[in-house]
């Protein structure tokens, strides 16, 4: 077994037999209304469903927006969100649920109202959650399927900027040790114990589908396990908080949900950092870089989240959670996606070889990093 | 006249573009972002296309480099040893022909070494290779990039 959360050690087990399945096949919008109403036959009896349409966007669920009748004629739009057999990312339905669950109140979710975890009734664990309006990105932008590189403008940067500082002071600051999430595990054995769990996983993940041994990718997690730095004081991590994983009403600019909080974790709030300000989830325009095109380059950033949240950002393990999000990166786009395209075990092979172009962006970002030592 | 690589892919954004995706109503939005994509993709394979075959074998020419290095520099116990000697005789007896297979096959012998030095390599051989990988990794990785520039997500390479 897998050094790392217990159920992520039970996920990267079952994800194995996985392997062997034929291509995966998309769900249709009539199979899932089929689906959706023999669900609600047994949990809402006399609901209704109905205008059943598929989402777009995102790089590795199948998601679809529907509405459902009460008895009563009240109509709630909800969103199912279902596993294919292999994506992009490898994460829990059973996570996700928990989590959204805790902030809700906390910072704004979709409240998750359903879930078949281990795909009793849908043929992937499927999550299902109620429908925010807002959206991730101005409609200007045309075509921009997965929220990279997303330029809000102004007065959007201006009007979302305090909005976000607070959002991910309250995720880094949340009371986590008090809420119900019985499938995180609190990484207490020691400091080093959730960062340590964090390179177990992705390792585990990169060894089990890397399409080809890169030697910068071998020696940057060489670099990770041999430099792991304590974490005194774990806290709530989203994982990706980035322009794109939000949505927010472009008139006003108020934020209306924080989405993707599939890879959020009990660690270090460095591993936020080092994601966020890695240079493809951000904007360069006129020699200008901008974290999630909101701050003006790495220091903007990190001085207004100090000061919002009271929180402080160490240079050294700043350094550590960039390599470790350049080679997670690389991982993604270039093992998992990878992978997943050419088992057809994915409904978007198309734009996950097209993402596993980013690849030699990661390994050049690790080049870099790795040649600057221990620390910047 | 047979149809070139380049007529036939035309003709497939051709009606992609001008019938498939007009045909698509704007509900269906997973199958016209994928539709654009699908374009986008054979368009950026178009203009890669004359230089592909240059290109593999460029990067086979560079990871040979690699692999030649690494086996020169590596020293140390048994295990240090014995995979620098099969990365060595990989490299000399390379009678596999398609230039990725053997890009591949040099980096698994790569990962070898590195995983053998960790054992029981020598220390100043160990971070001499480190250095040279790190080295190749980045000339490597900026070709890449300028070879993936179409795809529009490295800032360095494209403007807005």
């Amino acid at each position: 077994m897998i050094d790392t959360e217990p159920h992520l050690a039970d996920l990267l087990e079952a994800r194995k037999a996985r392997r062997a399945m034929p291509p995966y096949v998309p769900q249709s919008d009539a199979a899932v209304e089929g689906l959706l109403s023999v669900y609600f036959a047994m949990h809402e009896p006399g609901a209704v469903v109905g205008d059943v349409a598929r989402l777009g966007g995102g790089a590795s669920k199948e998601q679809f927006v529907f509405s459902l009748t009460d008895r009563s004629g009240d109509a709630t739009r909800y969103v199912l969100r279902m596993d294919a057999l292999e994506g992009i990312t490898e994460t829990s339905r059973v996570r996700e649920y928990e989590i959204l669950r805790a902030m809700d109140g906390v910072v704004p979710v979709p409240r998750p109202a359903w879930i078949d975890a281990n795909a009793h009734h849908f043929p992937q664990p499927a999550l299902i959650m109620e429908w925010v309006d807002g959206t991730p990105k101005p409609s200007t932008i045309t075509l921009s399927v997965t929220g990279l590189g997303t330029v809000l403008g102004d007065p959007l940067r201006g009007l979302i900027r305090p909005q976000y500082l607070e959002l991910l002071s309250r995720i880094h600051n949340f009371e986590w040790r008090s809420a119900n999430l019985p499938s995180f595990a609190a990484p207490d054995a020691d400091p080093k114990q959730a960062t340590r769990w964090l390179i177990a996983f992705w390792k585990e993940l990169l060894e089990q589908d890397a399409v080809v041994r890169e030697p910068v990718l071998r020696l940057a997690t060489q670099w990770l396990e041999a430099n792991v730095p304590d974490c005194d004081d774990p806290r709530l991590v989203h994982g990706d908080f980035r322009t794109g994983n939000y949505l927010f009403d472009e008139v006003t600019g108020r934020i209306t949900a924080v989405l993707d909080w599939e890879m959020s974790h009990i660690g270090d709030i460095h591993a936020d950092f080092g994601w966020l300000l890695q240079p493809v989830f951000g904007t360069k325009i006129d020699e200008v870089f901008r974290v999630s095109d909101i701050f003006e380059g790495a220091e903007d950033f990190i001085a207004a989240y100090e000061a919002v949240s009271g929180n402080h950002i160490d240079r050294a393990k700043l350094h550590y959670f960039a390599v470790f999000n350049a080679w997670k990166s690389y991982i993604l786009v270039a093992a998992l996606g990878m992978r997943a395209a050419r088992e057809q075990h994915n409904h978007q092979d198309v734009l996950l070889t097209f993402l596993a172009a980013t690849g030699p962006m990661f390994v050049a970002d690790l080049a870099r990093l790795l040649s600057e030592g221990d620390a910047a | 006249m047979n149809p070139s690589v380049e007529d036939r892919l035309n003709s497939v954004v051709r009606a992609i573009g001008g019938v498939i995706l007009p045909a698509l109503p704007e509900s269906a939005s997973l199958a016209r972002e994928q539709a654009m994509l699908a374009m986008g993709h054979i368009q950026i394979i178009l203009g890669q296309l004359p230089a592909t075959a240059q290109f593999e074998a460029d990067e086979a020419k560079d990871i040979h480099r690699l692999g030649t290095a690494v086996a020169e520099l590596t020293t140390g116990g048994v295990r240090a040893r014995s995979t620098a000697d099969a990365l060595s005789a990989m490299l000399s007896h390379a009678t596999f022909a398609e230039s990725s297979s053997r890009t591949r096959r040099v980096q698994d012998a790569i990962n070898a070494v590195l995983l053998a030095l960790v054992e029981d390599g020598d220390p100043d051989a160990t971070n001499a290779v480190h250095a040279t990988i790190l080295e190749h990794g980045a000339a490597r990785a900026l070709k890449d990039r300028q070879w993936f520039a179409a795809m529009g997500f490295d800032s360095d390479f494209c403007t807005r």
